[in-house]
């Protein structure tokens, strides 16, 4: 159970930035071991298809880069552990993952943690409905996995993650009944027209845009969906237009919704790092100095866990991350080390405008946070709602991690990833206080939930540890 | 600058329970933490209620301790789950079985209800125990708060009763001037009090020296481990021989494995962090006792660091050398009597004829 | 309208898994989450206060919404991939 392999550099998760440190690690010498929950590398922008997939000639460009990922990373001899879902990260530092069948301990002298990001969705009446689900679970699903959700779908949101999703579902012969954006028309030629310094950004953009306009998708700008009710045939939504306050009701089959990214923070909470909000950068945020160290020693943040920059700029804070790890091993001299990250660090503020751009379309309007009704549940996994934290912070408590032992917010599996932000954008609004001023959950092992039969395997009652026994 | 009658440091069960029957008794009452009422070991403990785990010499107390728990409507709060529990202690081998029935026995010398039982017995009153156990002791005594919401119950009753609450208030000074405290923040605010009340929990030796009083107090890192929601697969509260282990299943469906496998975890910086392999310990020997467990999901690990003095018995009494100074702390499974200790010293406090003598902190001065 | 996309990869091997003791049809090495989904199994657990069904949500391993049982363990079916005659149930296991 307890396999004590030692490395240089653990590298959690293996997308475009774990996967570039990772190498850059390697190439110096250094033993490295990149661990992922998926069963290849690619990260979710470059996600793989499921191992039985055959490639037939059409080649998709996501798929080639991931392929190349996979390539780099035999040749510079890295091990891997995919499949493997880590469940704790202590100092010094154990890393502790379990697979299918057993859990596993590792120690490494730094660790790089490029865990991404996991998707923002503002909570609204229905919400819960099956059949609802993330506009980047949409992504993996026609991207990955090769599959259009349903006949006729809803998206909503905003951010460029609609238009992405609307481009494919359209090529793939799916139907969209409707894009529902919080944003105006106004903002999207603003932030397109910033996009112009991004050459394939901006291509890309408008290959979305002519597809989605030639198809003749209804598009409701300003609005969000207010409501989802289970229906015979699907789901009818309720749209509202928040600047006029009309409404409209559709019935369509899956409704796919997001607000931008999160920066998945578990690790670093679990290491009590320093952190800090910033809206911009997608909310709670690790404290990293320009090279991406992290507070605590030996702790470096690679692509968009310490802020959202998109994933062009991913590599490249690979890059930086681990220049900066190399660097304080002593393993590149001070000069290669300037030099180098000279470079990177120009190419990753040409990224920053881009980022944003994005950040812009995906901000939060503040009717979106009011118009949450009472009764909508904000945490799912404890069926919490609006009305019980109001009523919680009415009875005075005062930050984040008070409301989750008042009510059970954020105590069950997913521990708090999936209601924190709208949560405290909810209790910062009506108690008119700064999200910050909130803090943010303790981070707690497990990060995922471990079964516990694959921790403990098979054992006999003599061979558990004994402790002393309590006085009596 | 304010004043109080009676300035209590620490607002865990210990403070939060004092204070509150020196405020139902008239007295103008303030408790002072560092971070939120209950938010410490109160808030993050396992919560049994047991007599199985309870010192010997602490079963009286824990029993008028237990009675308290078990009406919480008539002098906490309604807003808290408490659960009468029949309680199973169980022995897998002989050493255990011999261990069992001799701490039984004392512990029914002092007032505990406790018999032995057959295997068979035992599986009657919980099937879903291990059917390799050697014999059990079985005590009706028994039961859970759900700590989590000590919290909120205790931040509601102290606010009905009138207690003030300066949560966030780290303490830096105690300035003793003409029978008079004078206690100083680390944000430059002062409150004075005629009378002082330390219950600071793990913290009791550091702000037991801002008297110039100096004693040990152990910190116990203690490890808890509660499962995601399951169906029913226990009825009881569990423990083991050795008290080492408490296991139950709340009404939500969650499985709490307590007991006392330290992870690390220092006062200074209120740090803590979870040692795998003695986490791996417990959760194995909560499987081994209830093995449908196994089947399950761990949701969630948390530490909470436990004060212990050098003869682990409790501190409860006046401060010598002081005028109207008390402590009240490092109470052995102190959950079950915590309210009633508090209760105690409050009587103490206000003149009534109680013999604290088994906790003064003479004994180590 | 089958929902499969199959432009750029061809599939395995047809194979049968069952879903609540009900046969559903799927390719092998599919993930097991948008099997279900796309064959309109969307209810795969209910809510633990409101009883409420739940499905499918995030698709990355982050939400924990779409577990399932299979031979009498919780998984996260986003991260199962399709085995021939895989038995799996849906809906209240916690019954």
């Amino acid at each position: 159970m307890i396999n004590n392999r030692k490395y240089d550099v653990i590298v959690i998760g293996a997308g475009p930035s774990g996967v570039s440190s990772a190498i850059n690690c390697a190439k110096k010498g250094l033993k490295v071991l990149i661990v992922d929950l998926n069963s290849n590398s690619g990260g979710q922008i470059y996600r793989a298809p499921p191992k039985t997939y055959k490639s037939i000639s059409k080649k998709l460009e996501e798929s080639e880069i991931q392929k190349k990922f996979s390539n780099e990373i035999k040749k510079f001899k890295i091990e891997t552990a995919f499949n493997h879902t880590v469940w704790q990260v202590s100092p010094g530092f154990k890393v502790n993952a379990f697979n299918e069948t057993s859990t596993i301990q590792w120690q490494t002298k730094s660790l790089i943690i490029a865990t991404g990001t996991y998707e923002k969705i503002i909570p609204f009446e229905g919400w819960t409905t099956p059949g609802v689900i993330g506009l980047a679970a949409c992504t993996v699903m026609l991207k990955a996995h090769h599959f259009i959700p349903s006949k006729k779908i809803v998206l909503a949101g905003n951010g460029p993650l609609l238009m992405l999703v609307a481009y494919y579902i359209i090529q793939f012969g799916g139907k969209i009944d409707a894009i529902v954006d919080t944003s105006s028309k106004i903002d999207w030629i603003r932030s397109t027209l910033s996009l112009i310094t991004n050459p394939k950004n901006f291509k890309d953009g408008i290959k979305w845009i002519f597809k989605i306009f030639f198809n003749r998708v209804p598009i409701y700008s300003t609005s969000s969906i207010e409501k989802a009710v289970e229906v015979d045939r699907g789901i009818k939504v309720t749209i509202k237009n928040f600047m006029t306050g009309k409404t409209k009701n559709i019935v369509s089959e899956t409704v796919a919704i997001g607000h931008g990214l999160i920066p998945s923070t578990d690790i670093t909470r679990l290491l009590r790092a320093e952190h800090i909000y910033n809206e911009q950068k997608g909310g709670w945020i690790a404290k990293v100095d320009r090279f991406l160290r992290s507070s605590v020693k030996g702790v470096y943040l690679a692509g968009d866990g310490a802020g959202i920059s998109g994933a062009l700029a991913a590599s490249d804070k690979g890059l930086l991350a681990s220049s900066a790890l190399l660097y304080d091993e002593k393993i590149i001299s001070e000069k290669e080390f300037n030099q180098y990250t000279h470079k990177i660090l120009k190419k990753l503020d040409k990224f920053e405008v881009f980022a944003i751009a994005i950040s812009k379309l995906n901000s939060i309007p503040k009717n979106l946070i009011e118009n949450i009704d009472n009764d909508t549940v904000l945490c799912r996994c404890e069926d919490v709602t609006k009305k019980e934290i109001l009523k919680a912070v009415d009875q005075g408590a005062k930050d984040i991690n008070q409301i989750k032992s008042w009510t059970r917010l954020g105590m069950g599996p997913c521990q708090g990833r999936t209601c924190q932000y709208a949560t405290s954008k909810v209790v910062a609004e009506y108690l008119n206080y700064e999200i910050k001023d909130l803090g943010y959950l303790t981070g707690r092992s497990p990060i995922r939930p471990v079964p516990l039969d694959r921790v403990l395997g098979d054992f006999d009652y003599e061979k558990i540890t004994k402790v002393e026994a309590a006085p009596l | 600058m304010t004043q109080t009658d009676v300035a209590i440091i620490g607002g865990g069960i210990n403070g939060g329970s004092t204070g509150l029957e020196l405020a139902k008794n008239g007295l103008d009452v303030t408790i002072i933490d560092k971070n939120f009422i209950c938010r410490g070991a109160s808030g993050v403990n396992a919560g049994t209620l047991t007599m199985h785990m309870t010192r010997a010499q602490l079963i009286p107390y824990a029993k008028k301790g237990w009675e308290l728990w078990m009406n919480t409507s008539k002098w906490l709060s309604n807003d808290i789950d408490v659960e009468k529990k029949n309680g199973l202690c169980l022995a897998f081998t002989e050493d255990e079985e011999k261990l069992l029935i001799e701490r039984s026995k004392i512990r029914k010398e002092y007032g505990a209800d406790i018999t032995i039982i057959s295997r068979k017995e035992a599986k009657r009153i919980d099937s879903n125990i291990n059917s390799k156990i050697k014999c059990a002791a079985f005590c009706e005594m028994d039961g859970y708060v759900s700590a989590n919401q000590t919290g909120h119950a205790y931040s509601k009753a102290l606010k009905e009763n009138k207690v003030k609450m300066l949560e966030n208030y780290d303490v830096s000074e105690i300035d003793y001037r003409k029978n008079k405290y004078v206690i100083i923040f680390k944000n430059g605010e002062k409150l004075f009090a005629s009378s002082l009340i330390l219950a600071t929990g793990v913290h009791l030796e550091k702000t037991l020296k801002l008297l110039q009083i100096n004693i040990n107090i152990k910190c116990l890192p203690q490890q808890l481990i509660v499962s995601e929601r399951m169906p029913k697969i226990m009825d009881t509260v569990i423990t083991v021989a050795n008290g080492k282990l408490s296991l139950k299943q709340f009404k939500n469906g969650t499985v709490l494995i307590g007991g006392g496998w330290p992870g690390k975890g220092n006062i200074e910086d209120n740090y803590t962090e979870t040692k795998p392999e003695n986490l791996i310990g417990n959760m194995m020997l909560a499987c081994h006792a209830v093995p449908k467990l196994k089947s399950s999901r761990v949701a969630r690990v948390w530490l909470g660091l436990e004060a212990e003095t050098d003869d682990a018995m409790p501190i409860i009494g006046k401060l010598p050398k002081f005028k109207n100074a008390y402590v009240i702390g490092s109470i052995h499974s102190g959950y079950t009597s915590g309210p009633y200790m508090g209760k105690l010293l409050a009587e103490k406090f206000l003149g009534k004829d109680v013999d604290l003598s088994l906790f003064d902190i003479k004994r180590f001065l | 309208m089958d929902l499969r996309v199959s432009n750029y990869f061809n599939r395995s091997n047809k194979v049968n898994i069952n879903v609540n003791n009900k046969k559903i049809e799927a390719y092998e090495g599919e993930c097991l989450a948008v099997v279900l989904f796309v064959n309109n199994i969307k209810k795969l657990r209910l809510s633990p206060k409101k009883k409420q069904s739940r499905g499918m949500f995030c698709l990355m391993g982050s939400c924990q919404e779409c577990v399932v049982v299979i031979n009498d363990k919780k998984v996260i079916s986003c991260n199962v991939f399709i085995k021939d005659g895989m038995k799996i149930k849906v809906g209240d296991f916690d019954k």
